[in-house]
């Protein structure tokens, strides 16, 4: 054994000696159609020495002239070349012998499969597409490249998150996120956010449950397969280095009002001396309706005067600025330009037997809130070793990451978004930096809001700081009894830990600004502190997960005349657990030092373990007749320790099939010339999955938050009905396909159908309380989804002699979901985000999933327009509506990919619509008036568009002269003491700020210069290089209504999608540059 | 090296065959984070429970109904919700108790079935049955002052497999019910008082210490409670006094025997986060660091409670009860209904006494009054003169309280209740003096027990004035205790609420069985109203 670890770890130091020759020879091996062929072998007749090709096809090789070189490979026609001596740029063109269809995909469990024998829809993305513009993470590198694959990115920060989502959404409550499978090992989804691009050989994804099956419960949503670069077998080390410089600025944010300072609808309020409403005159500015140190932007049009703004200072200083727009809203001018560096260097090598790959990465970012900063390093090391029979291999990853962002504001512990949201227009926020020493820019003196903190403060007294360290590794050992007998065995496990620390500075007010100044109806001029003095805040948190899992396979596979069999039987086991803890004081009395050690009183603390397993076994046949019929099925049994004995095991079988008429009819080729290859294909399957949470079969009893109280304990119902009874949900799904490759495989096609239903969904009702219980768990809920997805690549331009190139992909995929039944009587049910707290997305039976349901206005049911009252006002409508769906009916993604010598072009694009986002945000910011849309009818009164009155005879009448009397404060935020309120919160009305999700983005746009040729004579050492020039997100077209910002933003990556907040800080457009060198 | 292989295998096939041996997977079916039913005893679940009983009594739903019966009032610059001023309730107006008692109450059912179940040869745990049929007592009388007709037969049943739509039983069955339960809880106290084997509640008795003569009072106390909330009912006398006699040798609550539950409460949070302060202070006086909460800077003091005090001569209770105006010495509120334009009085210093001061479900004060009444009307014995004892009893003890002779001044007892003496000797007080009719006084024991107890438990008065709802003031307004309606230009009825209607949850939920019960507004009645 220990010699057996000996050997896998020395085989990182081996490197071969090259050959000495006369003629050095330096060449590209092509297809036909000008595309590289990888890792051909380039062999010398005589003496059979030779090289492999590079991944990109480049080889060099030392001959003398009047040899022949022998190119070979796999799906290539053998090739020779005479070399008649030193020919630069020799490029050597091969035909291929097969078509797309015989190239390898890794599918369930890592079985190598060529992809005429699969019955369902996979699709392959390679590394050099994944890093074409050098992506921080795959994600970025993925989005709009593979039909039916929606990677929405939810956030941005300096960790941004993701969403990733194959087929649409199946399940109600369980998780719909595509399970991903790093070489074998599943990890969680934001694993992979943590892992170096560059370091991806490829990305498959297995789009259905049917392609899933094997890897169990698991795989229900599909999975996204992760095979990572292993050493070549040329005999070769190499060196990669690359380095990256990508800038980011803040470019969708919601569109701003110019025009009006700060008011709140004070003074009306104030009763005269018998008790009638006066409007009073504000004793600092002597304006009525404004209010200097107001957060709501509902005062009198800017003039350009010199207003005050602000309160007095404890030495009677007034501050006084322009009363008018300031040269760019506070968002703006206080967000600065963010700046990703990475590097990322690899060495690899091996030969036929051995190989390794060693890669290092460091990312740094800043982010476009100041003071905001990340880093990530990541070191793996992958080895393979065969020795005889028997091969070892395994991969380990470390990353190490870190960040520190500003946390919510340490006085109302507001998100920074908000807080800059709440400034009015007219504030010039670069002159509030300096807020330790000037006095109208300390929050606790002069800020000149007395309900929203100074930003630049909360940047500095508010951090949250977050490690993750994550290790990932597997260990595969493979004994090859006989050419058809093969067994393996694979060990592996994902390791990560987390802690946070997030601290807020305390602070104390002078009584001179903590006690409110008295200036009556105006409000007071008063600190935003409710408390005048307040110690520190400290929250720590720790997250340990660890998943270990271990497979063991058998395989059989053998020819018998024209048939072939497949076979594989193995056995998975895994256990998943985690532990969590968190202590919690605002109590940290010695200024600026967060220890829990060091606080006044008791900490809060809390502490949560989990721990699941699963057995499962299968079996897994698949059956060849003449390399055209492919039949394929597999069966599965699951144990869980999620559910009671007696419900906690499950079988499920999938079976597929796939036959490829043109090599089944070989006469199709030969009247059909232009048709180089066809498939169809069909498959069914059965996924058994339990997305209960663990311990949810038994009741239990918890600590009530105020116990205990001292030494006296107490417990008590823990509310929810836990259920013995529940059974796993079951996804079933049908599936069609056909492939087919035209003129050479110069077009690929590819159209796939799919339907699924998820039945027994187990989610949380609520129970009338007198039940006992307010909540129960239980099996109900059936959806439907089902959609089409298709795929075109084309290379319509390929002409090797000027060197130029051009390939265009798309992809479409369209899905349709629908809510067939809940539990019970119930029809809807309202989705929960991460948090656990409700949203305003529902599932609704009989419509798409999910939906938005959102207050609206009172309408003519004739004809949908908006119905007002005798004042003018429009009326709230009392009930919740439906305002849409809220994942993308359509979506369209192209790449395409232009050459010419060395240069690349490459653009990605995609288009998602049909469906809508619910964009909070809007009503938020009609709150604080700082909205555009606040001020499109100039604050004046005006008449409800396209609406209707009710007249005496109980009919609805065209609404031509009643108007809204009050267009300012008093119709968009409702006050029920200001004198003209139209009594409606026309800023809570959410289906006002329901827009069409609908989105053109331009992902990605890189150009590459591909300077190999043109370094490799200057430096022998260097084999090849690339510069490029990147964008991400340089475009975005949203209809009009939508001047919001980004869709695709979500509150969280939750089901509940399609809301929006002041938590998401505004999507950027980010631009770059990357070198690569090869050595 | 082969052989190593092959025996590499081997250990593999033995170490899967291990992982998956018994228990793999139902090892892991225990919580580790919460603990199982079986893991729970009667006791901790008494302590929980029993403070949080107290908290919804002393807040839940607590401003509606204060604001109606004019002790607090709101202060100028804040918006009231539009029921509260009008009366127009709807299904999510000031019924969260519904939830919050039923919540509580599954815990003393299952508090009596785990008694049951955890009892052994050697220690047996009756008493804690009693307390469940004590306290469930509690919880259906609220439940049903406020909501009339309830789930009682067929709720709690999911636990065992059953209903989850439970229907509703007539608010009459479930009176009569509860009535017929303390009785079997004093019988059961009475019965193991001096059993040796009884597991002793001691500190998770967070009202009585484990004092089992205190809780049989308190249980008779609350079901004299009861009985007189039927006075008003048409024919019922009959029942009343037949179940006031069957425990006669019971005594009631009496003077400094008080019903007050605290667990310990402390001026801070507690290591799971939760306030621990006591909860009517900490919700309408003031946080832990001493700052004033957003109740207490809303609501100030009712105009008929500073009216009242003026009005018989009480200054020894008005400077407890609320603070002069900042700044001044005078008392000074605003009708209910509108908004004051000037600074009103705040809540005192005798009703918020301190952060750990006891909740109070029942005074030795409402005892005692309650007990008053009970003797007026012949049904308890004493007669007129026996009447006049408790009341003046009764009175005393809000004096005591309010001086905080019951937490932390009770040096205070002797001059307290010498002002009480003084205050109840006056003669020709409307409302103090016991004087008149026996409906005069009976109107007198009720705007007693207002004044003293309803800041605490607004139930008290809300219950007196639904059963006196037609007994005619002097100003021609009806009802007792005596308080002017709101002056909301907008009011459209001529009474305050007579029930609040079933929370919206019920409409979700339970929508066939409380359709049953018909539409509701405030002005359908309890079934124990005249």
């Amino acid at each position: 054994m220990r010699k057996f670890l000996f050997l896998l770890g020395a085989i990182c130091l081996i490197s071969t000696t090259l050959l000495a020759q006369t003629v050095s020879l330096k060449g590209k091996v092509l297809d036909d159609q000008g595309q590289a062929v990888p890792f051909a072998s380039v062999k010398q007749k005589q003496n059979k020495r030779g090289v492999i090709a590079d991944e990109n096809g480049y080889f060099t090789i030392k001959a003398e002239a009047g040899e022949t070189l022998v190119i070979s490979g796999v799906g290539i026609k053998s090739t020779t070349y005479k070399v008649t001596g030193a020919v630069p740029d020799l490029a050597i063109t091969v035909v291929r012998t097969s078509t797309s269809l015989s190239e390898v995909v890794v599918t369930a469990l890592g079985i190598k499969r060529q992809p005429k024998e699969i019955g369902y829809a996979t699709s392959t993305v390679t590394s050099k597409d994944i890093n074409n513009g050098s992506p921080v993470d795959i994600q970025t590198g993925l989005a709009g490249k593979v039909a039916g694959l929606q990677i929405n990115t939810v956030n941005n920060s300096v960790n941004p998150d993701y969403r990733i989502v194959l087929r649409g959404e199946r399940h109600i409550t369980a998780d719909n996120q595509a399970l991903i499978v790093l070489d074998g090992v599943i990890v969680t989804a934001d694993i992979i956010s943590s892992l170096n691009p560059q370091d991806v050989d490829n990305v498959t994804v297995l789009k259905g449950a049917s392609a899933s099956a094997l890897y169990g419960s698991e795989a229900s949503n599909g999975v996204m397969i992760i095979t990572t670069k292993r050493g070549s077998a040329d005999g070769k080390p190499r060196i990669t280095f690359s380095t990256a410089v990508q800038a980011q600025h803040l470019s969708y944010y919601p569109k701003f009002q110019k025009g009006f300072g700060g008011y709140g609808g004070e003074a009306s309020i104030w009763y005269g001396a018998n008790g009638q409403f006066e409007w009073g005159v504000d004793p600092l500015t002597n304006q009525t309706n404004y209010v200097p140190f107001e957060n709501e932007s509902y005062g009198p049009a800017f003039n350009g005067q010199s207003y005050v703004v602000g309160g007095p200072l404890a030495n009677g200083d007034l501050l006084k600025l322009p009363y008018s727009a300031a040269s760019k809203p506070p968002l703006l001018a206080f967000t600065q330009t963010g700046l990703t560096t990475q590097n990322n260097l690899s060495y690899s090598g091996g030969d036929s037997k051995n190989n390794y790959f060693i890669s290092v990465q460091d990312v740094n970012t800043k982010g476009v809130i100041p003071n905001d900063q990340s880093r990530r390093d990541n070191v793996r090391v992958s080895n393979t070793r065969t020795f005889g029979k028997f091969w070892a291999q395994y991969d380990l990853n470390f990353s190490e990451n870190t960040s520190n962002t500003a946390g919510n504001d340490p006085i109302s512990n507001n998100p920074i978004f908000w807080n800059l949201l709440n400034l009015p227009v007219s504030l010039p926020i670069k002159q509030f930096k300096d807020w330790q020493t000037n006095p109208f820019a300390n929050p606790f003196e002069g800020w000149p809001n007395s309900y929203y903190t100074n930003p630049y403060y909360q940047i500095a007294a508010s951090r949250d700081v977050l490690k993750l360290d994550r290790v990932t590794g597997d260990l595969n050992l493979g004994l090859d009894i006989t050419p058809w007998l093969k067994i393996t065995y694979g060990i592996a496990a994902t390791i990560d830990w987390e802690v946070g620390k997030n601290t807020q500075a305390g602070y104390n007010v002078s009584s001179y600004y903590s006690t409110p100044s008295g200036l009556g109806p105006w409000g007071s001029f008063a600190n935003i502190a409710s408390v005048p003095s307040k110690n520190g805040t400290i929250l720590d948190y720790t997250q340990y997960r660890r998943r270990v899992q271990q497979d063991v396979k058998v395989n059989f596979n053998k020819s018998f005349g024209d048939f072939t069999v497949n076979a594989y039987v193995g056995n998975t086991i895994w256990d998943r657990y985690q532990s969590n803890s968190s202590d919690a004081s605002s109590q940290a009395f010695i200024p600026g030092f967060y220890n829990i050690s060091y606080i006044l009183g008791v900490p809060s603390v809390s502490q949560g373990f989990t721990d699941n397993r699963l057995i499962g076994v299968f079996g897994d046949v698949t059956f060849g007749y003449k390399g055209f019929l492919f039949l394929h099925g597999s069966v599965r049994n699951d144990w869980t320790s999620l559910l009671a004995a007696g419900k906690n095991s499950y079988l499920y079988p999938a079976v597929d099939a796939s036959f490829v008429f043109t090599d089944a009819i070989p006469s199709l080729k030969q009247s059909l010339p232009w048709l180089s290859s066809g498939k169809i294909r069909a498959a069914y399957s059965a996924t058994g999955d339990v997305s209960v949470p663990p311990y949810s079969i038994s009741n239990t009893f918890t600590v009530p938050g105020n116990f205990p109280y001292g030494s006296l304990p107490g417990l008590q119902n823990s509310n929810t009905l836990n259920n013995p009874l529940l059974v796993p949900e079951k996804s079933y799904e049908k599936e069609v396909g056909l492939n087919l490759g035209l003129w050479h495989d110069r077009i690929n096609f590819e159209a796939d159908y799919y339907y699924d239903v998820t039945k027994n969904q187990t989610f949380q009702v609520g129970l009338a309380q007198e039940t006992g219980y307010g909540g129960a768990e239980v099996n109900g809920g059936a959806m439907l989804s089902s959609g089409e997805e298709f795929t075109l690549n084309i290379t319509p331009l390929v002409s090797a002699k000027s060197g130029f190139r051009w390939d265009v992909g798309a992809n479409i995929s369209i899905n349709q979901s629908k809510v067939q039944y809940l539990y019970g009587g119930t029809n809807q049910y309202q989705i929960k985000d991460n948090s656990g707290n409700n949203t305003t997305s529902y599932a609704v039976v009989g419509q798409p999933y999910p939906v938005i349901e959102a207050a609206d206005f009172l309408r003519d049911p004739a004809n949908g327009k908006v119905i007002v009252d005798a004042q003018g006002n429009p009326e709230e409508n009392p009930n919740l509506v439906i305002a849409g769906r809220t994942t993308p009916k359509y979506i369209l993604g192209l790449t395409t990919s232009l050459s010419y010598k060395h240069f690349t072009l490459t653009l990605v694009a995609d288009y998602r619509a049909g469906y809508q986002v619910g964009e909070a945000i809007g009503g938020s910011l009609d709150f604080t008036g700082t909205s555009w849309r606040s001020a499109t009818a100039g604050r004046q009164p005006f008449i409800f568009p396209n609406s209707e009155y009710v007249n005496g005879a109980g009919k609805y009448v065209p609404n031509t002269s009643l108007s809204i009397p009050d267009g300012n404060y008093g119709l968009w935020v409702y006050n029920p003491n200001y004198a003209y309120s139209s009594g409606l919160n026309a800023y809570t009305i959410h289906t006002n700020y329901v827009v069409n999700a609908a989105a053109w983005k331009l992902r990605t746009a890189s150009l590459t210069y591909d300077f190999s040729r043109f370094i490799s004579r200057k430096a022998k050492f260097v084999r090849g290089g690339t510069i490029s020039l990147v964008g991400y997100n340089l475009l975005m077209f949203v209809p009009k209504q939508n001047v919001y910002g980004d869709p695709e933003f979500n509150a969280d990556n939750s089901n509940a999608s399609g809301y929006t907040d002041q938590n998401q800080f505004p999507a950027t457009r980010n631009f770059g540059a990357n070198l690569t060198l090869n050595f | 090296m082969k052989r190593n292989i092959y025996l590499y295998f081997i250990a593999i096939g033995g170490l899967l065959a291990a992982s998956c041996g018994k228990g793999y997977l139902t090892n892991l079916a225990v919580n580790p984070n919460t603990p199982s039913t079986s893991q729970t005893s009667p006791a901790l679940v008494l302590s929980a429970a029993l403070t949080s009983t107290a908290a919804e009594a002393n807040t839940g739903d607590y401003q509606a109904q204060c604001n109606w019966f004019g002790l607090i009032n709101w202060k100028g610059g804040y918006a009231i919700s539009t029921p509260t001023l009008t009366y127009v309730l709807t299904n999510t107006t000031d019924n969260g108790n519904w939830n919050n008692i039923y919540y509580n109450l599954s815990n003393y059912v299952f508090m009596e079935s785990a008694a049951k179940a955890t009892a052994t040869a050697t220690v047996t745990y009756d008493y804690f049955a009693a307390i469940s049929k004590i306290m469930q007592a509690w919880d259906y009388e609220y439940l049903v002052d406020n909501f009339d007709n309830i789930p009682f037969t067929q709720a709690f049943q999911a636990a065992s497999g059953g209903t989850i739509l439970p229907v509703y039983d007539s608010a009459q069955s479930v009176y009569e019910a509860q009535i017929s339960e303390l009785d079997s809880a004093i019988s059961i106290i009475n019965t193991n008082i001096s059993n040796p084997i009884e597991y002793s509640p001691g500190e998770y008795d967070v009202m009585f210490q484990g004092n089992m003569s205190s809780w049989a009072s308190f249980a008779n106390t609350l079901k004299l409670r009861m009985l007189l909330q039927l006075s008003e009912m048409s024919g019922s006398s009959a029942y009343v006094t037949g179940e006031i006699a069957k425990t006669a040798s019971t005594p009631y609550l009496g003077p400094g025997q008080n019903g007050f539950v605290n667990p310990g409460y402390a001026n801070q949070n507690g290591p799971n986060n939760g306030n621990q302060q006591s909860p009517f202070y900490g919700y309408i006086g003031f946080s832990v660091t001493g700052q004033p909460t957003g109740t207490y800077s809303e609501l100030g003091a009712g105009q008929p409670g500073i009216d009242f005090f003026n009005r018989t001569n009480d200054a020894t209770r008005l400077p407890l009860m609320y603070t002069p105006v900042p700044g001044t010495t005078t008392f000074i509120s605003a009708p209910f209904g509108i908004l004051p334009a000037y600074s009103i009085s705040n809540i005192g210093p005798g009703a918020l006494q301190g952060a750990t001061q006891p909740s109070i479900l029942i005074s030795a004060g409402e005892s005692l009054l309650l007990q008053a009444e009970a003797a007026e009307r012949g049904w308890i014995p004493g007669g007129d003169a026996g009447a006049k004892t408790f009341y003046d009893e009764g009175v005393i003890e809000s004096f005591l309280y309010l001086n905080g002779v019951y937490f932390n001044n009770a040096a205070a007892a002797t001059a307290a209740t010498a002002a009480a003496t003084a205050y109840l000797a006056q003669t020709g007080v409307e409302d103090v003096s016991w004087a008149g009719t026996t409906d005069q006084k009976i109107r007198t024991i009720i705007e007693q027990k207002w004044i003293a107890w309803d800041m605490f438990n607004p139930m008290i008065s809300w219950n007196d004035y639904r059963r006196f709802q037609d007994m005619t003031n002097a100003d021609g307004t009806k009802g007792w205790p005596d308080v002017p309606l709101s002056k909301n230009p907008n009011l459209q009825v001529s009474h305050i609420p007579y029930r609040v209607l079933y929370p919206q949850s019920e409409y979700n939920l339970n929508a066939a069985n409380v359709a049953k019960q018909g539409t509701l507004t405030g002005d359908n009645t309890i079934f124990w109203m005249p």
